[in-house]
């Protein structure tokens, strides 16, 4: 009993080595895999934004485009397709790990400057995800796990992003402090 | 007081999850499997602290390679699950599962925005739907920015794909043989995770 307690302890408010994160994403990466496709995410948000894009009377669906999954551009039916049920998940997931270790907080946005980051960085992110066919998840490791060579370009450049975007990151702070 | 408002946002936490859980399973039957597989994915993210943007920043701010010993080990363990599916396929006879997807110049610039990006945003894809989870109002804006920048990338694809180098998608066993595809990938992540111990040794 008394170790049961703990064992549940461990799982529910202790933070767990990297390794074990890494083995069991990998697992559950694996198992999504079994039902189509391994894990991707940023797919379904486009998805959602082409979905905005037609209702405010674009055509998106007259675009060219490689897609992962069907096309839904209807809201009910995005609501309720596979993309969606895993992003939704993954949030509702990192939620309720925070609510029962009693973590979970509403943090306001702290300055202009990083809401300004933020919006720049999300729309490269979706920029670039587009182009290259997949983000970190779906483009970089399970292009590289399905043995797919898209996923080793992805990564090389990537990093060569990453090192321009910390240096930049290092000349902001290094000009206005935090 | 604090513990009793927890409480009650755990309860309306699983009462959210019960809902959706239902709904989705009305719609179709495996999305209730994919909803309780997307929610251990979240619970496995907060409660390991995993951030793939950091694998990469923190390499050229601090020299730490931590969380990108992670994301090779969590590749490798997909590499294996994914290839044991591939290779079921294959000796069906049926087609190849995966992410195997066209590469060309537009994969080049697609990774040089989304790893300035996600350095910017200080989150990539994951760590976004990871934060607003958490509470953080920010990262609601940054996926307000992945989804708008998303939509002028699908406009612009034809642009890329058409006006530079690009190619069908390269599953590169079909290039250099199943078995040497199968040694390549895990001796290729296993020297790269080699290199990141040698070079945080030499720092020491």
């Amino acid at each position: 009993m008394k170790n049961g307690r703990t064992f549940i302890k461990r799982v529910v408010l202790d933070y767990w080595p990297y390794w074990v994160g890494g083995v069991l994403l990998g697992i559950l990466n694996t198992l999504l895999a079994c039902f189509d496709k391994p894990w991707g995410i940023t797919g379904n948000i486009a998805q959602w934004g082409l979905a905005v894009c037609r209702a405010a009377g674009g055509q998106p669906e007259t675009w060219f485009y490689v897609w992962d999954e069907p096309l839904k551009l209807n809201f009910a039916e995005l609501l309720f397709s596979r993309g969606t049920v895993i992003n939704l998940g993954v949030i509702m997931g990192v939620m309720l790990a925070a609510v029962l270790a009693a973590e979970f907080r509403v943090k306001k946005v702290k300055s202009a400057r990083q809401l300004a980051l933020g919006i720049a960085g999300g729309l490269l992110m979706g920029y670039g995800a587009r182009l290259a066919l997949g983000c970190n998840i779906g483009g970089l490791v399970n292009g590289i796990a399905s043995q797919s060579l898209h996923g080793w370009v992805f990564g090389l450049f990537l990093i060569l992003g990453a090192w321009a975007g910390s240096m930049f990151m290092k000349y902001l702070v290094s000009k206005n402090g935090n | 007081m604090k513990k009793n408002r927890q409480k009650r946002l755990s309860l309306g936490v699983i009462g959210f999850i019960t809902a959706f859980g239902l709904a989705a399973f009305v719609a179709d039957k495996r999305l209730l499997v994919i909803w309780g597989i997307g929610i251990a994915l979240g619970f496995v993210l907060y409660r390991s602290g995993i951030c793939f943007a950091s694998a990469f920043r923190d390499v050229f701010l601090f020299r730490d390679f931590s969380m990108t010993r992670m994301v090779i080990i969590l590749t490798g363990v997909s590499f294996v699950g994914i290839g044991i599916i591939q290779a079921i396929a294959a000796s069906r006879g049926l087609p190849v599962t995966g992410r195997i997807y066209p590469v060309g110049f537009h994969t080049a610039v697609g990774g040089v925005l989304f790893g300035f990006g996600m350095v910017l945003a200080g989150g990539c894809a994951s760590g976004t739907l990871q934060r607003i989870g958490e509470g953080f109002i920010l990262f609601l804006t940054v996926l307000l920015g992945i989804a708008a920048g998303s939509v002028l990338g699908v406009y612009h694809f034809s642009w890329w794909v058409n006006s530079f180098f690009s190619t069908d998608a390269v599953f590169i066993p079909d290039f250099i043989g199943w078995i040497p595809g199968l040694v390549l990938t895990p001796v290729l992540l296993g020297g790269l995770y080699l290199v990141t111990v040698a070079i945080e040794k030499r720092k020491r």
